[in-house]
């Protein structure tokens, strides 16, 4: 943070703006970045700050979260507020600011300009998407707003770049921007609605909402069509991931196997090749093959959010979120957490109240998260029957099916709790802004993706890889030396060795703890493995395993079926519903509570669900 | 005719007249646009019951109002 700021002639340059009012849309085409950018209100959950493209030297934009007013009501809006007033310790304060006004929006946007304006911040104003306005047969007459508002008024087309050079040549200079001059308006909201309603009437001529988006709400939000249409989505939505990604994530193993061929062709047994055989490439595999799942939830999840329909999910999830103490934008961050609970949590900043937002993030890591999927996906076809229910339904896909509803339900139920004990209070209120439908931006669709990817393979990755790499030392040494005798198989040594090696000791030392869900030391192993990330679980069996299978290539299934009792891997199963074994999750959670408190009760809560589940399943089954 | 939003049937066009306490949710519907005199109507409920959905001018507002406030307005003909 602090580099940006080393030189002090530069200019920091704020964009401030309601939520969804195309602030991130201009920040991009200012800057030459890409930021994610959502079609719902509040997608801005970190402040970003970029140098102007061609003014690298003079002038830096910063991106902060919409608000509606300067009395805060969310954690975004409270951060945006203290930036303006100087008050945030790392960012200095902005020099002059960018007010951004949406076309679609105008009204709602001149009422926090009239608020805004006895910040006495120097500022210009600047009007996006100007072609909604056109398009709907209305004239905005900007000089009477510039009039009306005492500073410079510049209008764009956010997407397209139209009016964006103009403002970029004009930002760098200290003449674009007037302290505002608002008439005599008092501290009353509803004066300043007042003054705002009698502006936008005068300065545009027809101010009406989107007629297109109605009329299709008119079906996807129809008392009975609408329930029934959410819920084709989002079925839509998981079988599309689960079947895109499978033909992927086979190629990605498919490769791995095929170098690790390559390396025992082409090198002598020993220590190296095991190293990068068991060690390197069943690391980097198993990595690598989340990708398509994650890269696949992005992508629905951005273009859902981008083209606005998620804020309808939030209008009709809101009754049911309700009856277990949530509310409808508590949607957003539990879908997102599908994907990864990490930015489920931080997108959990836009939930105005702060108990409803406690609860959401306390259970977000409950959501069936991508990283499980590989524990599911191999426990369940090693173990399911590949038949099918009543004819049609896959039996497999139907466990899987139970495995999320079990985590949902838990979910909700937890939040229940939750907020009739630590996070008590009176049922709170809901309101929330229907953004007008919009095309979802290629560029911005393939950012998130680009970004969200690369940001897993950096953290996630280096945590999966490393933790692959510090196994193989465990289980490699101590080298002992065991008698080959002809008599004695291969696999059988390898077994032999593997049992005294670190970690078959560490994993009988703890293994006690976990007898009674029904788990062997192996199986220890791989819980402790995957301490810090739930995915390692599968690379570390693969391992675990693969040492039992030196010669052949049975499939890590195959080899599951024969060595782990049913009840056992159901047990697993049951266990990976609900711990929070990951630790990218609980840092999180640290910095979004504030205190390592949350992150502490949400890992012992859901350890304590884990165990119980696994102990009653492995009763169960055996 | 005063009556409480809360109450009316989907589709009717209303004059908000006030709100029966002040919160931070009336104050953040203020905020929004939706002061004393504004003309607004009540669109539809939300599948399965549950918030409402309100349009103005340019603006579309889902709203669940807290428990112990009354939206109260009058209706038009």
């Amino acid at each position: 943070m602090s580099q940006p700021f080393a030189d002090t002639s530069t200019r920091l340059v704020a964009l401030v703006g309601i939520p969804n009012s195309g602030k991130t849309t201009l920040f991009n085409s200012l800057t030459g970045l890409r930021q994610k950018v959502g079609n719902f209100p509040g997608i801005t959950v970190e402040p970003k700050i970029a140098p102007l493209r061609d003014h690298a030297e003079s002038t830096q934009i910063i991106d902060l979260p919409g608000l509606y007013s300067l009395h805060a009501k969310s954690a975004d809006e409270t951060f945006s507020i203290d930036v303006l007033r100087g008050d945030y310790p790392s960012i200095p304060k902005p020099e002059s600011a960018l007010f951004v006004i949406d076309g679609s929006n105008v009204e709602k946007g001149l009422t926090l300009f009239a608020q805004f304006s006895t910040l006495a911040i120097p500022s210009a104003v600047v009007v996006t998407m100007i072609d909604t306005i056109k398009a709907q047969g209305a004239v905005l007459d900007d000089i009477a707003l510039e009039r009306a508002l005492g500073v410079p008024v510049f209008t764009v087309v956010g997407n397209k770049g139209v009016g964006v050079h103009e403002l970029q040549e004009a930002l760098p200079l200290p003449s674009t921007y007037k302290i505002p001059t608002v008439a005599s308006v008092t501290d009353a909201v509803h004066d300043h609605v007042a003054w705002a309603r009698e502006l936008c009437a005068r300065v545009l001529s027809k101010a009406s909402y989107d007629e297109l988006t109605l009329k299709v709400d008119a079906w996807l939000l129809h008392p009975v069509l609408g329930g029934l249409v959410f819920l084709l989505i989002m079925t839509l939505f998981f079988v599309s991931i689960f079947s895109f990604a499978e033909p992927l994530m086979s190629g990605i193993e498919s490769g791995i196997v095929l170098m690790q061929d390559v390396v025992t062709t082409s090198t002598s047994d020993g220590l190296f090749r095991s190293f990068l055989n068991n060690g390197l490439l069943a690391g980097v595999g198993s990595v690598l093959v989340f990708l398509p799942q994650i890269l696949l939830l992005v992508f629905f999840v951005t273009i859902l959010e981008d083209c606005g329909y998620l804020a309808r999910a939030a209008f009709i999830m809101d009754r049911i979120f309700g009856l277990f103490g949530l509310q409808g934008r508590s949607f957003i961050p539990l879908l997102g957490s599908f994907a990864c609970a990490i930015p489920g949590i931080m997108s959990a900043r836009m939930i105005p109240s702060d108990k409803d937002r406690m609860a959401t993030i306390m259970v977000a890591p409950l959501m069936t998260c991508s990283a499980r999927l590989p524990i599911y996906t191999l426990l369940i076809a090693a173990f399911v029957p590949a038949g099918y229910v009543w004819g049609f339904v896959p039996l497999q896909a139907l466990v899987l099916a139970a495995l999320y509803g079990v985590a949902i339900i838990a979910g909700l139920l937890v939040a229940w709790v939750f907020r009739k004990t630590l996070f008590r209070s009176e049922k709170l209120h809901f309101l929330m802004e229907f953004p007008p439908y919009r095309l979802p931006d290629t560029k911005s669709v393939l950012m998130s993706l680009w970004y969200r990817g690369k940001d897993f393979v950096q953290s996630a990755g280096t945590v999966i890889l490393f933790i692959s790499l510090v196994l193989w030392v465990l289980s490699e040494f101590p080298r002992t030396d065991i008698p080959s005798g002809q008599n004695v198989a291969p696999a059988v040594t390898a077994q032999q060795h593997l049992e005294q090696s670190y970690i078959g000791q560490i994993g009988k030392a703890i293994q006690p703890v976990f007898a009674p869900l029904g788990f062997d030391w192996k199986i220890t192993v791989g819980i402790l493995g995957s301490f810090a990330a739930r995915e390692t679980f599968v690379s570390v069996m693969g391992q675990m395993y693969a040492t039992s299978t030196a010669d052949g290539h049975e499939t890590l299934r195959a080899v599951l079926r024969t060595s782990m009792s049913m009840a056992s891997a159901f047990s697993v199963l049951a266990f990976y519903i609900f711990a929070l074994q990951c630790m990218s999750t609980i840092a999180i959670i640290k910095r979004e509570t504030g205190s390592w408190k949350w992150s502490a009760i949400a890992f012992v809560y859901t350890f304590i669900l884990a165990y119980v589940s696994a102990y009653i399943t492995y009763a169960l089954c055996s | 005719m005063e009556q409480t939003l809360q109450r009316l049937a989907a589709g009717t066009k209303v004059r908000l007249l006030r709100y029966s306490a002040e919160n931070d949710f009336t104050k953040r519907l203020s905020e929004l646009g939706l002061v004393p005199g504004t003309l607004f109507t009540f669109v539809r409920r939300a599948p399965l019951g549950g918030p409402m959905e309100v349009l103005f001018g340019q603006t579309r507002l889902a709203i669940r109002p807290s428990t112990n406030v009354d939206i109260v307005v009058e209706t038009l003909p």
